[in-house]
């Protein structure tokens, strides 16, 4: 390596070894840091030719629509005959342009029994998220995607975004056979089978996230998006259909022991898309924003008294020449290419809002490129900035 | 305070059964090892960090966040370049957590964040002392706190790691955690490693919490001297 970059060999045909040159893409795989540091240099970034501190462009979509069935869009409300356990429900969604990358969110409704002993109402709901990076292979869910998920079921719960209180169903509505309309608070007619079910049920929330095409660290992002498809949450009604529910009795009184003796009523809760109320969330969203942490290393800089672009200086050389051996830190902002994450190992990821931190993920994963303070301070005046210019409330 | 033992398993290279308060894990050390042939890399050592929770298979995904939290600052700290082609494992059994009981997280879901940060700090500290056991070359060393400030009252920080009654941990109603380790360079802390905090803060709470942290660094960091002093006394040629 040291031998065909010194220029002085490089002239010389009898050295053996051809000088070799690849074309920038295919440099940029076998020697990234290289590429990195090069374009470092000459104050770029390699790829997106970003500035340091430069965020990529977002662009937001998403519709207000709930759509019940995946499979036809534009019916919004399900028919009759439809169970809607069988439906994909989505309630909110978004989808965020970051570069070149494509992140989907899908928010989709359980209901779960409220079990008031093992969950606390003023306690804070969580979601449960899957993440999906496609990358054109099927099988069992990577690490990435993983630590994804967990990093966002903690942000959210630890964000104290959705109160529990605010997912219990309070009111079940009844639809009788005669009228078509859904009729809520009608506890004047002390219908016992409504009064046992206020407060019994809980709605669980589910996220279900797609990457595509992903470029950099997805998280900051996955979680952006789940942010800003959470303010656009609504909750359907939910009513007990009379037509539904089925009593049991036993008939006559059974030898077998086994059998139970009791009355069992089922019945089917439907989701009622007319009366949909927003969620209010208890805490304002906060944008999520990542940056790394790389040291100018003027050992793999292009010769500038050189003539030939591919001519690389030998440390030794650069030693002497220059007498500012000095390893610079850059903060740079929205690591973006795979370029910069395969060669940054220093990882700060902030997210905040107007007022203050929700959480903050500094991985120092490399000894001679530390983020020192400073950087920290500057990062976290950084992703301030960038809250505001996104400014999602 | 912490209190550890050291070189408890025989058959690894190192370990070291690490109690506080509330949590015990235990971490054994494998390595430099033959790996396989997808952790053979080149020029330095792969590093593999194996948590398994107290209750439970595992890993799950709560703790491939952790083992993922641990391998970066292993990877800082770890001479990596000295044991090319090789292995080191790192394996991590929780033994006790204070959320281990059925229905101690209280119904509240922040207890459940809190759990795992417990355990991964208790990881963090006894990891230290095991790698130093099984003899693995270090560029620093490093400890791990974890503070909390709760809701009632934001201006005082509670190191977790000192609540002894259980009850009172699983209580609490925090407003944020911080889990630091902070790497130490010739007896005193320096530069943060790992930085996680969740919750609700602001700068001023930020700042505390490093005061805090080094404080608590410095005299965790005593502690674990004088045990490498009483363990360099006892294992080497000099010994009586």
């Amino acid at each position: 390596m040291t031998d065909i970059t010194n220029p002085e060999q490089q002239n010389t045909v009898d050295t053996g070894i051809a000088l070799m040159q690849f074309p920038k893409q295919v440099l940029s795989r076998l020697q990234p840091d290289l590429v990195l540091q090069r374009h470092l240099q000459l104050g770029l970034r390699p790829k997106t030719l970003m500035k340091f501190e430069e965020f990529r462009n977002v662009e937001e979509n998403s519709s207000d629509d709930i759509f019940v069935n995946k499979t036809s869009n534009s019916d919004l409300q399900m028919t009759k005959d439809e169970d809607s356990s069988d439906d994909a429900l989505i309630l909110a969604n978004n989808v965020l342009k970051v570069g070149n990358m494509f992140i989907k969110t899908e928010l989709s409704l359980g209901i779960a029994e409220f079990d008031s002993l093992n969950i606390n109402e003023d306690s804070f709901a969580p979601i449960w998220p899957e993440v999906n990076i496609d990358r054109g292979r099927i099988g069992a869910p990577t690490d990435e995607e993983m630590i994804v998920s967990r990093q966002i079921f903690e942000n959210i719960i630890c964000g104290k975004y959705i109160k529990q209180k605010d997912l219990v169903i309070k009111s079940i509505g009844k639809k009788t056979e005669e009228s078509e309309t859904v009729t809520y608070n009608s506890l004047s007619e002390e219908d016992e089978l409504l009064l046992e079910n206020e407060n019994k049920w809980s709605f669980v929330l589910y996220a279900k996230i797609n990457v595509y095409s992903r470029e950099g660290p997805v998280y900051d992002h996955v979680f952006n998006s789940l942010m800003l498809c959470l303010k656009k949450l609504k909750f359907p009604g939910v009513y007990i259909e009379e037509s539904s529910i089925d009593l049991q009795i036993p008939s006559k009184k059974s030898f077998n022991r086994k059998q139970k003796q009791e009355t069992q009523r089922t019945f089917k809760m439907k989701f009622d898309f007319q009366n949909c109320k927003k969620l209010i969330l208890n805490k304002n969203i906060s944008i999520s924003s990542n940056f790394g942490v790389i040291y100018k290393d003027p050992t793999l800089a292009l010769s500038s008294s050189g003539g030939s672009e591919s001519v690389l200086e030998d440390a030794m050389d650069v030693e002497n020449e220059s007498k500012e051996f000095k390893r610079e830190p850059i903060l740079i902002a929205d690591i973006s290419t795979d370029i910069e994450e395969s060669s940054i190992f220093s990882r700060l990821s902030v997210s905040c809002n107007s007022s203050s931190y929700t959480s903050i993920n500094l991985m120092n994963g490399s000894n001679n490129q530390k983020i020192s303070v400073q950087q920290l301070k500057d990062a976290l005046q950084l992703s301030k900035a960038r809250f505001n210019s996104l400014n999602p409330n | 305070m912490s209190y550890s033992k050291y070189s408890i398993l025989e058959n690894h290279d190192g370990s070291c059964e690490l109690s506080t308060q509330n949590s015990k894990v235990i971490v054994g050390i494998s390595g430099p090892l033959e790996p396989k042939q997808r952790h053979r890399l080149p020029l330095q050592s792969a590093i593999e960090v194996i948590i398994k929770p107290s209750s439970g298979l595992g890993p799950t995904t709560r703790e491939v966040l952790m083992q993922d939290k641990l391998a970066t600052v292993l990877q800082a700290v770890i001479v990596t370049e000295l044991y090319p082609r090789k292995l080191i494992q790192v394996n991590a059994q929780i033994l006790e957590s204070p959320f281990d009981e059925f229905g101690s997280m209280n119904g509240n879901t922040f207890n459940e964040i809190t759990s795992s940060m417990i355990d991964l700090n208790s990881c963090f500290n006894s990891s230290f002392i095991s790698l130093c056991d099984a003899s693995i070359a270090l560029k620093s060393s490093f400890v791990s706190s974890l503070l909390a400030i709760t809701e009632e009252n934001s201006s005082k920080l509670i190191n977790l790691a000192n609540v002894s009654d259980l009850d009172t941990l699983r209580s609490y109603n925090f407003k944020s955690l911080h889990l630091v380790v902070l790497e130490i360079e010739e007896n005193k802390p320096t530069n943060i490693l790992l930085l996680d905090s969740k919750g609700d803060f602001n700068d001023d709470d930020l700042v505390k919490v490093l005061d805090a942290a080094q404080q608590n660094t410095s005299a965790e960091f005593k502690n674990i001297r004088s045990l490498f002093k009483e363990k360099l006394s006892q294992d080497f040629i000099w010994k009586k």
